[in-house]
């Protein structure tokens, strides 16, 4: 065998190697083991169950195995007694680690017979008693009922022999070897019968294997291979294994050692199968990896023993129950009931508490507001009849579409690419968990307008910045109104007031102390605000020259007037709303296009517009309408484009819906004015002037846009029986397009 | 911030994609603060041939293995959460 175990000198006596302390301990602490066995151990029956199973299990693979194979074990039998000078050394060897190997069958029964035989030899050997020889017979002849006889002595055999060799180590009296033998008698009851048809003929290596230890161990081991001899007939014990088996889990908090409940999938692992997953398994648990168990067996020498016993004994139990136990395992939930409804409650409540804050405006703002305008709505909904049917059918509707999209479009799931980047997504599946995929190193074109793109990038963000800035402002002037925000901001500082007088008890120097009133002070005065303040820091940041055209490109821009624009009263704010107003309609050329083609948020200027003209005086008007009519010059080759050189703004204002809604509310404004009579002859001739030019562009524009208001005919007949320099056909042309034909 | 915006999902459709690609479908059951998701009625959407969970009626996601949450278009006012992230942002002390 070998020589070596794990570098390991196997010779017996080497001076300087002493056992391993584990061994020791074990050696020592058998006797006690056993003695308090009964006590200890005697009342807990699974524990004790779990090594009859095991043992058990064991015998049951030795006769399978014994049965197939004995004329390999004459061979190996008279092999072992040649070589066998020194005991111990034989067994050393002979428990030396082999791998796994589940196809040989012809290695493992050598080494299991062999087992046998050197346990045989021992006992030959040592014992002048009767019985253990005639044990050490029948091993040999595996038939069922002698075996049923050599089942308890054959325990008794293994594990005499394994103090045989602890006492040929440690030179211990045989005496408490019998009372251990006793000992072993009492855990037969524990020994569940395998069923009657079950079939036993299963190679036997896992448990081999399993039981093959690390080489301190391996006196400890002389049980497994003698358990084999256990016969599968036991009936008489077991009507406690399915309650022993369940009962494993159970008292698992009790049994607080470490390795207990680690190993007790162990216990349960179907040995038969050693080549499948145990489907059957009560844990499921895939099977436990070989070198836990001798992990295990290191750490705790103590439990060792019990443990292989426990082990033994109960393998033969799972091979029967573990299909009846499965099916009992599955509706007991092994973590229900450790907590009660209350229990949970009460955690939950915490957990609650914990959340709430007083101020749900500020800290949890976006639940808050969308209940609040939900709220609303529904109210409103709800007054209409008509309405919440078909805002039911809405919802159901939504999600039915998301549903049905869901199962009609299979989505082919790309990882997003970056560019610029210089890899791609790490892409993690079922299949590839670390799959990192191919770097692809993606480069914008290196051509000579890329300083300008970064340069134009560099620009929009810069804008956004500003605009983002500008939003803060404009939050913070709604807030002021806000009585949400009030009430909140009331509860906030009474919180931080709190606070600071708890901080003024706890302040342990004066300094400190004065600190704290001061702050406290500070905080205590409600701040005024004044609305108006941000209004106009707002005004004047939007407003800026270059600037608030670009805004207008942008969508959060023209977002940001449109949220601007209700607290612009015309009372205070007149001059601003006229700059306004004269800058979007300047800003339609450039801005105009890209609204008509996405956003569309101009047009929801229009009502502040209207409301705006129908306080505005005819100067204002005549403001507005003068910057329309200049031509775009030749100067900024770069920022005007082609399109737009050599036309005026009115031109694109024509091609805009704004734009168009915009003029027809000037006309009307006029009409009313000069029918009032406060419009001079100088503002007359330069509104019909603006009249024609309008007329003008109507004429050379190719597509004009709707206004979403027309002109209603009387007052369009009114207004052009003014003036007389409108030719016939510019005046029909207008009529055509911003006429309503319809009034009467 | 995200916390509260989830609240106000509560009840919606909404398909969670996990950083293991699997990608389930369910009704939003209940969120907390670390956005672990409780999800009821779920089915996996996409192939399955990811993880079956035919069986499984109810599932709690840990929060940090969610890639993406696919919520309804018309659930989110987007204005609204523009505003939610602008006062988070500019939020004193937290």
């Amino acid at each position: 065998m070998a020589n070596t175990f794990f570098d390991f000198d196997t010779s017996l006596n080497n001076g300087e190697n002493l056992l391993p302390p584990d061994e020791d301990d074990c050696l020592e602490n058998e006797e006690e083991y056993d003695a308090l066995n009964d006590e200890t151990f005697g009342a807990l029956e699974d524990a004790s169950s779990l090594e009859d199973w095991e043992r058990q299990h064991e015998q049951f693979a030795e006769i399978a195995e014994s049965s197939k194979h004995s004329e390999q074990l004459e061979n190996s039998i008279s092999q072992l007694v040649l070589d066998d000078s020194d005991r111990l050394s034989l067994s050393n060897s002979v428990w030396s680690y082999t791998p796994p190997n589940r196809n040989g069958d012809i290695c493992n029964t050598n080494i299991l017979s062999s087992l046998q035989k050197a346990s045989k030899a021992f006992i030959q050997s040592h014992r002048e008693n009767t019985t253990n020889r005639s044990v050490g017979q029948q091993p040999v002849n595996s038939t069922p009922t002698p075996v049923t006889n050599a089942a308890p002595p054959a325990v008794r055999k293994i594990c005499t022999v394994e103090e045989l060799e602890k006492n040929l180590i440690k030179t211990s009296k045989p005496v408490p070897q019998q009372q251990h033998t006793q000992h072993q008698v009492p855990h037969r009851p524990m020994i569940p019968p395998p069923p009657p048809g079950h079939h036993q003929p299963h190679p036997y290596h896992p448990m081999l294997q399993h039981n093959i230890p690390p080489p301190g161990m391996s006196p400890m081991n002389i049980p497994p291979p003698g358990l084999r001899h256990m016969p599968p007939q036991m009936n008489p014990h077991h009507p406690m294994l399915p309650p022993g088996l369940l009962r494993m889990v159970p008292p698992h908090p009790q049994f607080m050692q470490a390795n207990g409940p680690p190993r007790m999938p162990n216990f349960m692992y179907p040995r038969p199968n050693p080549g499948q997953f145990p489907v059957n398994h009560p844990f499921n648990f895939p099977p436990p990896p070989r070198n836990l168990n001798c992990q295990q067996q290191q750490r705790n020498p103590q439990q060792l023993f019990h443990q292989q016993q426990q082990h033994h004994q109960q393998q033969q139990q799972v091979r029967h129950d573990s299909g009846g136990a499965n099916r009992q395992k599955d509706s007991q939930d092994e973590y229900a009931g450790l907590m009660s409804m209350k229990e949970k409650q009460w955690l939950l409540n915490i957990q609650m508490l914990q959340l709430n804050t007083g101020t749900p405006y500020f800290d949890d703002y976006y639940y808050t507001i969308f209940k609040e305008r939900k709220l609303k709505s529904n109210k409103e909904n709800f007054g209409n009849d008509k309405n919440t049917p078909y805002t039911n059918k809405r919802q159901h509707r939504n999600s039915d579409r998301q549903e049905n999209q869901n199962t009609l479009t299979p989505r082919i799931y790309t990882p997003l690419q970056f560019e610029n980047s210089l890899g791609k997504l790490q892409c993690g599946s079922v299949t590839a968990p670390r799959k990192i995929i191919d770097m692809d190193i993606v480069t914008p074109d290196k051509d000579t307008d890329s300083p300008q793109v970064s340069r134009d990038t560099r620009k929009t963000k810069q804008l956004l910045l500003e605009l983002e800035a500008l939003y803060a402002l404009l939050l913070k002037a709604e807030d002021i109104r806000n009585p949400l925000y009030i009430s909140n901001m009331e509860k906030l500082r009474e919180i931080k007031q709190k606070q600071r007088l708890r901080e003024l008890e706890l302040a342990p120097t004066p300094e400190q102390k004065q600190e704290v009133l001061r702050l406290f002070k500070l905080e205590s005065e409600p701040v005024v605000e004044n609305q108006n303040d941000y209004i106009v820091k707002m005004t004047q940041g939007l407003l800026q020259e270059d600037k608030f055209c670009s805004f207008l490109n942008i969508r959060k821009g023209k977002m940001l007037v449109l949220r601007l624009l209700p607290y612009l009263t015309t009372d205070m704010f007149s001059s601003q709303l006229l700059e306004l107003w004269s800058r979007v309609l300047l800003s339609l050329p450039i801005v105009g296009r890209r609204d008509t083609a996405g956003d569309n948020i101009l047009p929801k200027l229009f009502p502040f517009f209207k409301k705006y003209i129908q306080s505005s005086t005819m100067s204002d008007v005549l403001d507005i309408v003068s910057g329309l009519v200049e031509v775009v010059r030749q100067e900024n080759s770069r920022s005007t484009p082609l399109s737009h050189v050599g036309k005026s703004p009115l031109y694109f204002v024509v091609l805009n819906k704004f734009g168009v809604s915009a003029l027809v509310t000037l006309l009307i404004r006029t009409e009313l004015l000069i029918s009032s009579g406060s419009v001079s002859e100088k503002q007359q001739s330069d509104w019909s002037n603006f009249l024609t030019s309008w007329a003008l562009q109507t004429e050379a524009a190719s597509k004009i846009a709707l206004p979403i208001e027309l002109i209603p005919s009387q007052i369009f007949t009114k207004h052009c029986n003014r003036f007389n320099n409108l030719k016939a056909e510019k005046k029909s042309l207008l009529e055509k397009h911003f006429v309503d034909s319809n009034t009467n | 911030m995200f916390y509260s915006f989830f609240k106000s999902l509560v009840g919606k459709d909404v398909v969670v994609e996990l950083k293991n690609d699997l990608s389930i479908c369910g009704t939003l059951h209940s969120v907390d603060q670390y956005l672990n998701i409780k999800l009821t009625d779920i089915s996996v959407t996409d192939t399955e041939k990811y993880p079956h969970m035919l069986s499984v009626k109810n599932c709690f996601i840990r929060g940090s293995v969610v890639r993406y949450v696919q919520l309804p278009a018309d659930e989110v006012d987007t204005q609204l959460l523009q505003d939610s992230a602008r006062k988070e942002a500019s939020a004193p002390t937290r």
